[in-house]
């Protein structure tokens, strides 16, 4: 057995999620290395030591908040579900396609009626409506379970124009929270169509610290870089102290001389 | 499906049953107490902390994945809550103030041996105290509250041999630095 397999199944030991049989393969690879036997005794008396580590227990304040923070919560669910704009939204949410079928329909018969004088106005009001729909259908899908609804609402978000805040900020807590890749890299595409905004260049930058795959924050790096941040450059130096990935610690690298050297 | 599973009870939650999360509160606000208290030495923060972190999985329940696993997901959300933390307040100076266990040992009879043992369990909070951030989160979560290899990788984005030997460096990295103290 290798050493390093052997430090793997020394880990499981301590933690006893290990196999009896491993543990006699363990057994036998430390008969043949007492070196190694006396360092890691001595490391298992370190990783024994912690359990006199006492923790102070929390205050009974602590499950009265979270009762009273609960309660809260729940008060005001119930006061926004009886809302209209809920009623609505929990139709769209239903079958959306069909609720901006007949929106349209409806819109476009209503602008054909009208007089002329009228039409380059109707037209103006007709698509900001859809603008509308739009965000109101993105908002809704990017809540739903399955990762591809999300990736479409995302999507959705790229072809609105105008920046809105609660786009923004949907399109900003899924970066940071989706637990779904693909969509995190989808959100922060759509991100960058709205590179001008103050709010979103600050929450790329946040990303570097909240993100951890390597692939996000070679992606995030570039999007800092297309969209000129330099301010970014001071969390690029510190992320590349602690990260342990050179492929990242080369993107690192590469973005922070790109935007130094504008 | 066990009903009362973590996943099970958190779908619930997704759903609106936002009541079933009192049982998960139940099951691990300690543990959330634990990793705060072992990464600030402050209660009242931690306790905090931990208020943060359930609020989080009220606002963030919709990210809740039907393949998820609540463990990691809710350490995920501690971590971050603890990383805004952490960021805001940049360092922390730890508190000279006894700990329970130092009280506890005033009252013990057998003085001499518990001295000696206390000297060294001094020496190796300190070298905890002395690890960055990051090596004492993961000691914490490995250690501490016991949280599976495999759940810290999936967190972490590394492969669970290498959560094995990190945790087998930084344990080594201790016990040197607290043999130095000693001296």
């Amino acid at each position: 057995m290798k050493k390093e397999k052997a430090l793997e199944l020394w880990q499981d030991k301590l933690t006893g999620e290990i196999s009896h049989s491993d543990e006699k393969a363990l057994e036998t690879f430390l008969e043949d290395n007492p070196n190694i036997r006396t360092e890691w005794k001595e490391l298992e008396h370190t990783w024994m030591l912690f359990d006199d580590i006492k923790r102070p227990e929390p205050s009974a304040q602590m499950d009265a908040r979270f009762e009273g923070m609960l309660a809260a919560w729940q008060t005001s669910t119930e006061r926004r579900s009886s809302s209209f704009s809920t009623v609505i939204s929990a139709w769209v949410s239903r079958s959306w396609q069909v609720g901006l079928a007949s929106l349209v329909l409806g819109l476009f018969i209503g602008w054909w009626m009208l007089p002329s004088q009228n039409q380059s106005q109707n037209i103006s009001r007709l698509s900001s409506e859809i603008q509308d729909m739009k965000k109101l259908m993105m908002l809704t899908l990017i809540e739903r379970p399955k990762a591809q609804e999300r990736i479409r609402a995302v999507n959705m978000a790229s072809e609105i124009p105008s920046a809105d805040e609660k786009v923004i900020e949907a399109l900003i807590t899924t970066l940071n929270m989706d637990d779904n890749l693909n969509v995190r890299l989808a959100s922060l595409e759509a991100l960058l169509n709205y590179g001008n905004v103050p709010e979103v260049r600050s929450a790329l930058i946040d990303a570097l610290e909240v993100q951890e795959s390597a692939i996000m924050l070679v992606a995030i790096a570039d999007a800092l870089v297309i969209i000129q941040e330099k301010s970014s450059v001071e969390a690029m130096e510190q992320l590349k102290e602690t990260i342990e990935d050179d492929l990242v610690k080369d993107k690192l690298d590469e973005s922070i001389k790109s935007l130094t050297s504008i | 499906m066990n009903l009362l599973e973590d996943h099970s009870l958190m779908m619930k939650v997704k759903e609106g049953e936002v009541e079933k999360l009192n049982l998960l509160y139940k099951r691990y606000s300690r543990r959330f107490f634990g990793f705060f208290y072992g990464m600030t030495k402050d209660g009242a923060t931690s306790e905090d902390l931990v208020q943060n972190v359930f609020m989080r999985i009220l606002k963030y329940k919709h990210t809740y994945s039907e393949a998820g696993d609540f463990e990691v997901w809710a350490f995920q959300l501690a971590r971050n809550v603890h990383k805004d933390h952490y960021r805001k307040n940049k360092r922390y100076a730890f508190q000279e103030d006894m700990d329970p266990w130092e009280q506890e040992l005033r009252e013990t009879k057998n003085k001499e041996v518990e001295m000696e043992k206390s000297d060294e369990l001094n020496y190796l909070k300190k070298a905890l105290e002395n690890l960055s951030v990051e090596k004492r989160e993961l000691i914490e979560l490995v250690r501490f509250q016991k949280v599976k290899y495999a759940k810290v990788a999936e967190m972490l984005g590394v492969t669970e041999s290498a959560i094995k030997v990190r945790v087998h460096r930084i344990l080594k990295e201790l016990r040197e630095s607290y043999l130095e103290l000693d001296v």
